[in-house]
């Protein structure tokens, strides 16, 4: 890198404290009504409770099956189109919207640092590519989510948020507690906090 | 939530770029954990490792679209990875095929040392539909 003006030197200073904590540790800390929470990275031994409890749902909702509305992803795919729902058009959509993306980034990688107005242009176009993905992929989430594949990835994530989640007991952040004693304590939780963890907790271990 | 953004200005930082540096060439441990790294950090490496090769690049000028201003914004520096990925399989493959075509020289070195020309050409058949 060059040599920095005074005032490019300020701005990387201040650049440099943008919330190191982010990566500081394998953690990640969040306020929530003006209380200090960390999800920690969970251990060996809590990756295998979680995928305990994944493999308990999953088996649940398979011996549940089709009777009380339970689907595995393909069978409810099928059962999607069936009712004019494609998601196999979504996943081609998808395709073809990444593909656009990937052209308009081979030209404006191509384009010089005079070039600002067209460069600003094709920004614009990819955020809205970008969105369209997002609306579809959301759209197809939506659909999905009922499939048991999904119901148990989701259960390997709550048993993750009860076991990581952690609040801070004094003003210093020394000293944490965990907020659920047990996985029960965490179910019978009926405020919004656990999913604000899970999002955090998602945040944190796919970055 | 998407901390992307944030990360990738960490890592572009003087400051964190030096770290990234020392820490291979001392062995200086970036992070308060040297294990389990989280989602987070893993991401922070990447996007590191990133930035010090685009600098690096940047300084031998090794490519005309690759400037400071490409580095400092995060839209340019895709189109420019995704642009230097397709350079790089190109690079590769055309390197491929010279290898290949240097291997039946040495294999038929009767053929190519008639005279004449000849050509070398990939063809990919398909089946029709």
């Amino acid at each position: 890198m060059e040599d920095l003006t005074l005032n490019e030197a300020l701005e990387e200073l201040q650049k440099s404290s943008l919330n190191p904590e982010l990566v500081k540790d394998n953690k990640f800390y969040f306020q929530y009504q003006n209380e200090w929470y960390r999800v920690n990275m969970p251990s060996q031994k809590e990756l295998a409770e979680a995928n305990q409890n994944r493999n308990k749902v999953k088996i649940q909702l398979l011996q549940k099956g089709k009777k009380e509305g339970f689907l595995m992803k393909k069978e409810l795919i099928a059962v999607l189109k069936e009712n004019g729902v494609d998601i196999e058009e979504m996943d081609k959509k998808i395709e073809k919207l990444k593909d656009n993306l990937i052209q308009m980034a081979l030209t404006a990688a191509k384009k010089s640092d005079r070039e600002e107005k067209q460069i600003e242009k094709l920004e614009e176009e990819t955020k809205k590519i970008d969105d369209e993905i997002k609306k579809v992929i959301n759209e197809k989430m939506t659909h999905l989510t009922p499939a048991i594949e999904y119901q148990s990835e989701d259960a390997w994530y709550k048993y993750l948020v009860s076991s990581c989640t952690e609040k801070a007991m004094d003003e210093e952040r020394e000293n944490w507690e965990k907020v659920w004693k047990t996985f029960s304590d965490f179910e019978k939780d009926n405020t919004n906090f656990p999913f604000v963890a899970e999002a955090h907790l998602c945040s944190m271990l796919q970055g | 939530m998407n901390y992307e953004s944030a990360l990738r200005q960490l890592a572009r930082t003087n400051h964190w770029q030096s770290l990234y540096h020392a820490s291979k060439d001392l062995n200086i441990q970036l992070f308060d954990n040297d294990k389990n790294f989280s989602g987070l950090q893993v991401q922070f490496l990447h996007w590191l490792n990133v930035y010090s090769l685009l600098y690096e690049e940047l300084s031998k000028h090794e490519d005309d679209y690759l400037t400071e201003a490409v580095i400092d914004s995060e839209f340019r520096t895709n189109c420019y990875l995704i642009y230097r990925n397709k350079k790089c399989d190109f690079m590769w493959k055309k390197h491929r095929q010279e290898e290949k075509a240097a291997e039946l020289k040495t294999r038929n070195p009767k053929a190519f040392s008639s005279e004449g020309k000849q050509q070398m050409m990939e063809v990919e058949f398909r089946r029709e539909k």
